[in-house]
């Protein structure tokens, strides 16, 4: 079975508000996933009806080939990290990966140990007495360690500087090179895990944007800049995914590849082309001014 | 040589441009072992599969070949084949483009010979 | 079995809810009430003892938000969480009851510590056979834990509006009983049931209430969410 999570018109809502509006994705056996968006788009109501925390409203959710809902075989394999998770009061750091290590049966606890050195943890110190950073390395520790056959990471490090946060993607992909794995990246920090990812997929006002192959992402949109009759002239036709004038200037982005007569036209018009940054082309797609923002009542 | 990888092209076609500039540069000599597509993965901070496309984009062309069970080798040749498609691409890529520039400047085909010679001498 | 244990460890390991925080409080009411006892020098009855039945009431509320949404989070079963957490709070009940029939019975060897403190060693509770007691003392603890428990479900499932439906429901119904009671002159017959039931008899009636309880809060539990 090479798909581990199919989604299909999955959707939420509370009251007239819908959250997460007739999702459809398919996540592959051991690839790294980038689920991008903006904060409220609804990556994490996706995600926590995937692990069964939260109920869709409808729709078709199969996990490793099951419904996830009480499902221990689904259960057992899943590993989800959020960015605020809860711990009980009174648990210290080393009552967590303790109690990791009986809940998720790949646990590698020399891994765990090894991490722990590595983000400087005090094990013997209390969940609620740690900084917001070090909160966060405990539950990169049980996602790595954890090994689950699907790792999500959703936001997962709040107050980590940037030292840390790259000894996770480090540790990520040395690890996930030896022991694939399903790993999904929940983030808006694009440009940092961009690289990290084989497969994006963008969620934007509760909808799927954009589902498509990291690299085939890449280079795929390109911004023309000049006088602004030039570039309208230049960009009839194309995909327009954005427009900035500036004075008697306009920058425009443009989907799609540039043919070598595009170049030829681009160079009659005294056009600059440049290429759009995967970064750029997710800011710039979602950050339009979208009529299903916040959900529209139907 | 840079480490940053650039995100607004494909990475595999960068990390291809990495090994060929390592085996034009003779970084990698022609017989040698290339790292593996988890070392280039660590190596760079990229998915795998990234830097295994990369690779095998190489033994397509016939740059580099697979010994079983040991890992990617560089082709005996390969630096020569390489070193032509340089050519190719550099005629595309600096001449072409300075050709253009130079045209928008007003520049004639004399005064950029005699401006090749003055870098050269530099 | 093996993910039933798994929410038992989860338990086991806050030491502080379920074992330390009960015995402190229980501890320094008794501290009190010794220091009392020895300086008015008369023997003295005192309802100390409640506070650990009160505990257990407290504990079965704050279960729920302390370890739901972590279990839940961490690949537990809404099921599994369940039976875990009610076999622990079984588990910890039948512990609790039994110190305190070796409390009662040393304070009773002690001649109630020497200053006629009844903390441990009350009449009413202390009238059946040390069977019969560690029933009462048991059941008492395991209604208490499920009352609690049964409201925080329901605020689990349906937060505070849920809550506030379910106070203004028990308000109507005990109004709708105390009209009735009233209206047949029920009184004597309620009064007299209630004095001649044992300790031990009205521990059993306890039973079908844990039922309800029990019933209620795992029919919300499955249907909660994070």
């Amino acid at each position: 079975m090479s798909n581990v999570v199919e989604v299909s018109r999955l959707t939420k809502s509370y009251g007239n508000v819908t959250a997460v509006s007739e999702v459809s994705f398919k996540l592959e056996a051991d690839k790294i996933y980038g689920l991008l968006g903006r904060n409220g788009a609804g990556k994490t109501t996706i995600m926590h009806m995937i692990t069964a925390q939260l109920f869709a409203t409808s729709g078709v959710l199969k996990v490793f080939g099951e419904e996830p809902y009480e499902n221990s075989r689904v259960l057992s394999q899943i590993c989800f990290i959020k960015e605020s998770q809860k711990y009980p009061d009174n648990y210290t750091v080393n009552d967590v990966l303790e109690l990791s290590s009986s809940l998720f049966p790949n646990w590698d606890r020399e891994f765990a140990n090894d991490l722990v050195k590595d983000f400087q943890l005090p094990l013997k110190r209390k969940m609620k007495k740690l900084s917001r950073g070090m909160h966060s390395s405990v539950g990169i520790i049980v996602g790595l360690a954890s090994r689950a056959p699907l790792t999500i990471f959703d936001e997962p490090y709040l107050g980590l500087d940037a030292v840390a946060r790259a000894l996770f993607y480090d540790r990520l992909i040395e690890d996930y090179s030896e022991n694939p794995r399903t790993i999904v990246l929940s983030t808006h920090l694009i440009d940092e895990v961009s690289r990290l990812l084989e497969h994006i997929i963008v969620i934007d006002g509760g909808k799927v944007l954009i589902n498509e192959d990291a690299e085939e992402l890449r280079g795929s949109a390109y911004s023309v800049a000049g006088t602004a009759t030039a570039v309208e002239s230049f960009i009839a036709g194309k995909t327009v995914i954005s427009r900035e004038p500036f004075g008697v200037l306009l920058t425009a982005g443009i989907t799609g590849r540039l043919s070598e007569q595009d170049r030829k036209k681009a160079d009659a018009l005294n056009l600059a082309i440049s290429p759009i940054s995967l970064q750029q082309l997710i800011v710039q797609l979602t950050g339009k001014k979208t009529d299903v923002k916040g959900g529209a009542p139907k | 040589m840079t480490l940053i990888i650039d995100d607004s092209r494909p990475i595999f076609v960068q990390i291809a441009e990495r090994i060929e500039d390592d085996i034009i540069q003779g970084r990698l000599p022609e017989e040698s072992q290339v790292p593996s597509k988890n070392e280039f993965a660590s190596f760079y901070q990229i998915n795998p599969a990234t830097a295994a496309k990369g690779v095998n984009l190489l033994v397509d062309e016939g740059i580099l070949y697979k010994k079983r069970g040991i890992g990617m080798f560089v082709a005996t040749g390969a630096r020569a084949v390489l070193v032509e498609k340089r050519k190719e691409q550099f005629f595309e890529q600096y001449v072409v483009t300075m050709m253009r520039e130079a045209e928008k400047l007003g520049i004639s085909a004399d005064q950029l010979t005699e401006m090749i010679r003055r870098g050269e001498a530099k | 079995m093996n993910r039933i244990g798994n929410v038992l460890k989860m338990h086991q390991r806050d030491k502080f809810a379920w074992l330390i925080i009960p015995f402190m409080i229980l501890g320094s009411s008794f501290v009190i009430n010794l220091i009392v006892g020895f300086l008015s020098g008369v023997g003295i009855y005192t309802g100390g003892l409640m506070s650990i039945f009160i505990y257990m009431f407290v504990l079965g509320i704050i279960v729920l938000p302390q370890t739901f949404p972590f279990a839940i989070s961490f690949s537990v079963r809404r099921t599994d969480y369940y039976a875990g957490t009610v076999l622990h709070a079984l588990i910890s009940g039948g512990f609790t009851a039994i110190i305190l029939l070796l409390l009662s019975a040393i304070e009773k060897a002690t001649n109630f510590w020497g200053t006629g403190l009844h903390f441990f060693h009350l009449p009413f509770l202390t009238d059946g056979n040390i069977v019969q007691q560690f029933i009462f003392n048991f059941l008492t603890l395991v209604l208490l834990f499920f009352w609690g428990f049964a409201i925080g479900s329901v605020f689990r499932k349906f937060r505070a509006i849920g809550l506030f439906v379910l106070t203004l429901a028990c308000l109507l119904a005990t109004t709708i009983m105390m009209v009735l009671i009233i209206s047949k002159d029920w009184w004597d017959e309620i009064a007299n049931w209630f004095m001649d039931l044992t300790a031990f008899g009205l521990s059993l009636w306890f039973l079908p209430i844990i039922l309800i309880f029990a019933i209620v809060s795992f029919a919300l539990i499955r249907r909660s969410t994070v």
